[in-house]
């Protein structure tokens, strides 16, 4: 899980981001956690863009919890799973400098051909 | 999710911190504890630091300055000329920079002033050190203020010295944090430390008689109720400390009473209620559900009814305050009150959560955003035990006696965590005694039977329940940064397609690059929008399902069409852009009779308006059928589809300009220009064209490549002139073609359609171009005479065709 999360952040976000990775709680996953990157425009130093803090939270993540598995027909005792989710328009928001979440619903070509 | 405050002086009464402040958020931060920021109480203090004198000598030319070498860390070095006299080498003072804003110290101390490079006879000074009135700390500014020589040099100030309040905002399983003991707890389990326990009194429940009688009358929604009886309570103000730490945690000091109900709910998580003991009805407290249409005053001011499932406490007569979030206008203690019955309970949470949503008091209540989340039962003789020991101290009070009704108590929670399960889980391996010692810190007691622990939680807990539980306690004290970071190996999967999917992205790649742009629009839509998706208002797909609690109705049905979207899309669209194009790849919901929809992946295309402005190269060039046309061959030939079943006409699409494709019975594809009155009503150019395909079918008859080499033999070009009666399609005509010149023509284009004087009345002339080629040898005339021979042949019989 862990190794996964680092290689997105880096591939997403540049191979010399720092990569957070601290204790969460999620009732559906069991240890959990949440996967943080440092702030790419102040590398860390506190901008608007973290709100001072330095890093950007990606996403929760953790294992999943033996009552899922259980519930999807898995018997927990031989299987084990890792999972993880972080808003993707997030993600872009981030990588594109969308300025607005909203736009991701609102189809205006006006925005959407400056995506690529 | 809940926050507290955490002033740091608190904390630390209960735990010892020697790290600076910055480095506990730290800490509690990485170990799960979530420490949004740390507020500092007082002056900023930017740019001070904690410095030490490495050099003092006098200055050369004033009697009264001394020069000192300042070492603020990091190698960085400043000499400040100081009149103060009580500096020593190696004395470890606060150093403010060149920059830094701190009070003036030779006025009233509350004016700020800005420190610049100066010279002072003759010799430059920058930075300054500091006396405890330029930092705000009090009035003393005959010297340097000392600090402790302990302190790390070059650390902020603010990180080691002054007030400062963690802003920690919990997660839902942790109730236990929501005080500043189990913070406390935390930072004990992280650091290594022991707690320092708040001096409780032991309280001796029993009866009290007929002085004070307590109830539970829904033993789900109240699991504990206690109460403590104290005579010869005095109220008035509480302590400066106590209201100090009041304030800092974010509450108002009110009265000696309340203050310090409220001071135990901070520090211990539990919340309390007073009641004028003299004042209950038959002396009893109850924990009931409110009765239907019972009122109750509350103390905001506020007459409210109160909904069903209200759990209230009550006294023999009437409600006196809705249980775990707002207390009753009259049931408050008042300044003649002596004997005060203190009340101290636990709630099943989601109830009282429930309630302060329906009444709207959530955010208030700070009671009720504790409550909400369960708190452990255990809480409340260690609660009542506390704030009785506070009272005694502090209000006069003495204790009459105590009662506890406990119906059900909770049984101890144990686990059994097998030791190899923590390397199978967290992929690092942990030895039973780092284990050991991590839930020992934690207030776990650990067993060990073999090779399995056997750990009982600590009663104030109560989110520990499976060994998972154990292995995330103990991964976030060993610290979540020993686990390793791998990507996932083995052995090769078995490598499954997924043809669906991949072909969902070539088809999306192939229409962007055919210079298409993709939108994404919601798949819940207004139901409404079927009935005008056709000229006359017939449904263009089945009546969807429909969501039975929607949000709003423009949301509340999946769709069974695309078409809408793309058109609501495009409407908005085009009132600021000359043209559009574009496409929309997702599930199309179609009803089925007692079960879920089926989910059909549909391609959506849409071109109206402009599809070039006018420039230098020519004027403004609408989109039309050749547009759509060009798409739908790409995509034909890019996916290797095999010849359709052609229909003209589909639903909601111009009657002459559309068609159906099928293949196999099944609808692969509807395309063409869109009703003119549809496109009216969408505000869309009546020159509007869709394209509509079926993912799952073009999937099933999409055709394998298979390379070839050129062609061996040259080709024959025959062209032909062909009548039929007028309204013959054309299709029919090229589809007999191709049928009676099967093996040898290779390609029929049309190249001209005729109406006129040389051809007869009612019938249509079709000029087309054949292409006969062999694999296996060259084409004599003979061999396309005999070919063109069976062809006319075939279209006379079939179709009634002649050649001209």
């Amino acid at each position: 899980l862990k190794g996964v999360l680092y290689s997105f952040a880096r591939q997403a976000f540049g191979g010399e981001r720092q990569v957070r990775f601290r204790p969460d709680y999620f009732p559906f996953t069991e240890p959990s956690a949440e996967i943080s990157i440092d702030c790419f425009i102040c590398n860390g130093a506190g901008c608007r863009t973290c709100g001072g803090s330095g890093w950007l939270e990606m996403g929760g993540a953790g294992m999943v919890h033996p009552n899922v598995l259980r519930n999807a027909g898995y018997d927990p005792t031989r299987y084990q799973g890792f999972a993880f989710g972080c808003g993707i328009e997030r993600v872009h928001m981030l990588r594109s400098g969308t300025p607005d979440i909203r736009l991701y619903e609102q189809n205006d070509l006006r925005y959407l051909e400056t995506t690529s | 999710m809940p926050q507290i405050k955490v002033p740091v002086e608190w904390l630390r009464e209960y735990v010892d911190i020697d790290v600076p402040v910055s480095e506990l958020a730290r800490l509690l931060h990485m170990s799960g504890t979530e420490v949004d920021k740390v507020e500092r109480a007082g002056d900023p203090w930017d740019k001070v630091w904690v410095g030490r004198i490495a050099a003092l000598e006098r200055h050369p030319d004033a009697d009264k300055l001394f020069l000192a070498t300042v070492d603020y860390g990091l190698g960085r070095i400043k000499t400040v000329v100081t009149g103060a006299t009580n500096l020593v080498v190696g004395a470890v003072v606060p150093y403010a920079e060149t920059g830094a804003t701190v009070r003036d110290g030779h006025g009233d101390g509350i004016a700020m002033m800005t420190l610049e490079p100066r010279k002072m006879r003759g010799i430059l000074s920058e930075g300054m050190v500091l006396s405890a009135k330029e930092l705000g700390l009090g009035a003393d500014h005959e010297g340097i203020l000392l600090l402790d020589a302990a302190l790390p040099v070059g650390a902020a100030l603010g990180d080691v010295l002054g007030e400062s309040v963690l802003h920690i905002e919990l997660q839902p399983n942790r109730p236990d944090c929501m005080g500043i003991l189990g913070i406390a707890r935390e930072v004990a389990a992280i650091t290594g430390r022991a707690v320092h326990e708040p001096a409780v009194d032991a309280l001796e429940f029993g009866s009290l008689g007929d002085a004070l009688t307590i109830r539970i009358e829904d033993e789900t929604a109240c699991t504990r109720f206690a109460a403590a009886l104290l005579t010869g309570v005095r109220t008035g103000p509480s302590p400066e400390w106590m209201q100090r730490r009041l304030q800092a945690a974010g509450m108002r000091a009110i009265d000696v009473i309340v203050d310090i109900t409220n001071y135990v709910m901070l520090e211990l998580g539990q919340p309390l209620h007073g009641y004028d003991a003299d004042r209950l009805a038959g002396r009893t407290l109850a924990a009931r559900q409110a009765a239907i249409g019972e009122r109750l005053r509350t103390l905001d001011g506020v007459d409210r009814a109160l909904p069903a499932g209200t759990l209230v406490i009550a006294d023999g007569r009437r409600a006196l305050g809705i249980a775990g979030i707002l207390g009753g206008e009259d049931s408050e203690i008042r300044p003649d009150t002596t004997t005060v019955a203190l009340e101290c309970a636990s709630f099943e949470g989601r109830g009282i959560g429930r309630t302060a949503t329906t009444l709207g008091l959530g955010a208030q209540s700070t009671a009720s955003r504790r409550f909400a989340l369960t708190l452990s039962p255990e809480l409340v003789p260690l609660a009542l035990g506390r704030a009785v020991r506070l009272l005694r101290e502090h209000a006069g009070a003495s204790v009459a006696g105590a009662v506890d009704v406990h119906p059900q108590p909770r049984p101890v929670a144990t686990v059994r965590l097998p030791v190899a399960d923590i390397a199978r889980v967290l992929g690092v391996g942990t030895t039973a005694e780092e284990a050991t010692d991590a839930l020992s810190r934690l207030g776990f007691g650990v067993g060990r039977a073999g090779d399995v622990l056997v750990a009982t939680a600590p009663p104030l807990r109560t989110d520990i329940a499976i060994p998972e539980d154990l292995i995330e306690e103990i991964a976030r004290i060993t610290g979540y940064d020993r686990i390793p970071t791998r990507i996932p190996d083995g052995p090769l999967p078995v490598h499954e397609p997924h043809p669906l999917p991949e072909l969902r992205e070539r088809v999306r790649d192939l229409l962007v690059g055919f210079g298409l742009t993709e939108t994404v629009s919601y798949s819940l839509i207004d139901p409404a929008w079927l009935a005008q998706l056709t000229a006359d208002g017939s449904p263009i797909a089945p009546a969807p399902l429909c969501v039975q609690n929607p949000t709003s109705t423009a949301q509340s049905a999946p769709r069974p069409t695309l078409r809408a979207s793309l058109l609501d899309t495009a409407r908005h669209n085009l009132r600021h852009e000359p043209g559009i194009a574009i496409f929309e790849i997702a599930p199309a919901y179609l009803p089925r009779v007692a079960d879920l929809p089926e989910e059909r992946w549909t391609v959506a295309i849409l071109l109206a308006g402009k599809a070039e402005t006018a420039s230098w190269l020519g004027p403004d060039r609408l989109y039309g059928l050749p547009d759509a046309a060009a798409i739908m061959d790409g995509l034909t030939r890019a996916v290797r589809l095999p010849r359709p079943t052609r229909v003209p006409g589909a639903a909601g699409l111009h009657p002459g300009r559309s068609e159906t494709r099928s293949a196999d019975d099944q609808t692969l594809a509807v395309w063409g220009q869109l009703d003119p009155s549809v496109a009216a009503r969408w505000d869309l150019p009546a020159e509007s064209f869709v394209i509509e395909l079926d993912l799952a079918t073009m999937l099933s008859c999409a055709g394998r490549g298979a390379a070839s080499a050129p062609p061996r033999y040259p080709a024959a070009l025959r062209d032909l002139a062909i009548v039929v009666e007028d309204g013959q399609a054309y299709d029919d005509v090229q589809q007999a073609i191709l049928d009676a010149g099967k093996g040898l023509v290779i390609s029929v284009a049309l190249l001209d359609r005729y109406r006129g004087p040389q051809v007869a009345a009612g019938h249509t002339s079709y000029a087309v171009r054949l292409v006969f080629r062999s694999p296996d040898a060259t084409l004599t005339d003979a061999d396309v005479d005999r070919s063109v021979k069976r062809i006319t042949g075939k279209l006379l019989h079939q179709l009634g065709a002649t050649i001209r």
